[in-house]
């Protein structure tokens, strides 16, 4: 099971608990039930998570709301009105970011602010990984195969550089 | 010479011979003239089968008319206002029974201003008229058979009849601004009660977006100008099967304004 999200492309405004949504092609009412579902799809539950939260609140009927809601996430998915959230949250390359090769090196800068982060050899790596995927386990394996000794701390190295280039704007949240 | 109109302020002249032409200025009575000169020129097909030509070529003015006025709240909708210039709009698609209630609140001593696309500013909340021929299809002609047209106009009419403003009775359109006051969405169903259920602003928003030409053009953004409408503008879904009692309930709750 994966996180769920928002479609970026899809518009919502809220109105008494209701919400209406717009995709540019497509107008759609959620209201009730289906409003309290989308309110739960915030990128940090799955639907089983947000099943089990709807489900707590109706202890009476429990096992058919959390069927109830299991499908309606499903209809949602299906109808790309929600999506799969990247695992673990991997960033994507701003789009105001560019960067140069310097031997091993490299030189990212921010073409919006003109801050400039240079990458050690081992930093490129794993930029370079990040451009090809957005998805961790590929990022690391990408990061692995290049440096076959690496310490067992290659993960939360690789983790922290990510951190700190989506902190520093060089990396944004899909 | 031909003769030229305005259909939401776009000015257009009717390509047509002799009868045909003399025809169309009796069912574009309602709008208002424009410069021959400026007038887009629309041709209509030669007539085959020419009442349903017609027909087609009036709903494709319609098309083309909603061209200019990009931007605004387009409701596939009848729209009737009062002396004070308050609009009733009725919204819904083919066969829900917009026209009939157009039809019969009008001859209950309303303003027309038309049947088929209710133009509304999405800020200001004004109505644009666009009084075009009603039309009136099948399955309302029993009802408002008082408006069968005339001998004069029977080689053109096919299956819908095509009539025009001045002969659904009601008053001339007031010369004080229009602006939207309700909104009803009608469902005819065939021996059903009268149901009336208000609509929270978002189901409001939502009827309105369904029903709506354009919506992507919509100043100031789609949803947020159809909620802008629907939070200021109360609305009703009614579900019948007696165009009076709608009709009755439709003057009642419009008169509480």
């Amino acid at each position: 099971m994966t996180v769920l999200k928002r479609a970026p492309l899809v518009a919502a405004r809220e109105d008494e608990g209701e919400y209406l949504l717009y995709d540019g092609v497509m107008l759609q009412l959620l209201s009730g039930p289906a409003a309290r579902v989308w309110e739960l799809v915030d990128g940090t539950r799955e639907a089983s998570e947000i099943a089990d939260l709807l489900a707590e609140r109706h202890p009476g009927d429990a096992t058919r709301v959390r069927a109830d809601v299991l499908d309606f996430c499903a209809d949602l998915l299906r109808r790309q009105v929600v999506v799969e959230a990247a695992p673990d949250g991997i960033a994507l390359p701003a789009d105001h970011v560019g960067w140069v090769e310097d031997g091993s090196t490299a030189l990212l800068v921010d073409l919006q602010t003109g801050t400039r982060r240079a990458l050690t050899a081992s930093g490129r790596v794993v930029w370079e990984a990040v451009l090809t995927s957005q998805e961790t386990d590929v990022v690391l394996q990408q990061v692995r195969d290049s440096y076959p000794d690496a310490s067992p701390e290659l993960e939360h190295d690789v983790a922290q550089l990510i951190e700190e280039l989506t902190r520093e704007g060089f990396l944004r949240r899909g | 010479m031909s003769q030229a109109w305005q259909a939401f302020g776009a000015a257009f002249r009717v390509e047509a011979s002799g009868p045909l032409q003399a025809h169309f200025a009796r069912l574009f009575v309602g709008l208002p003239p424009a410069d021959h000169a400026a007038a887009a020129p629309l041709t209509v097909k030669p007539p085959t089968n020419a009442g349903d030509e017609v027909a087609e070529f009036v709903g494709d003015m319609n098309v083309w008319a909603m061209a200019a006025v990009e931007g605004s709240l387009l409701l596939h909708a009848g729209a009737v206002c009062r002396s004070d210039g308050d609009v009733l709009v009725v919204c819904g698609p083919s066969g829900s029974g917009k026209t009939t209630l157009t039809a019969q609140l009008t001859a209950r001593g309303h303003s027309y201003l038309t049947d088929e696309t209710a133009c509304i500013d999405p800020h200001s909340l004004d109505v644009m008229p666009f009084r075009k021929p009603i039309s009136v299809k099948p399955g309302a002609q029993g009802i408002l058979g008082y408006l069968r047209p005339g001998p004069e106009d029977l080689p053109f009419i096919g299956s819908q009849w095509l009539v025009p403003p001045d002969r659904l009775g009601g008053m001339p359109v007031p010369s004080t601004r229009l602006r939207l006051g309700m909104i009803v969405f009608p469902t005819y169903l065939p021996g059903e009660p009268l149901s009336v259920q208000a609509l929270t602003p978002a189901r409001a928003a939502y009827e309105m977006g369904r029903n709506s030409s354009r919506l992507r053009e919509l100043r100031g953004g789609a949803l947020d100008g159809l909620l802008r409408v629907a939070r200021r503008t109360p609305a009703y879904q009614i579900v019948h099967g007696d165009e009076d009692a709608a009709v009755q309930w439709a003057l009642e709750a419009w008169a509480q304004r």
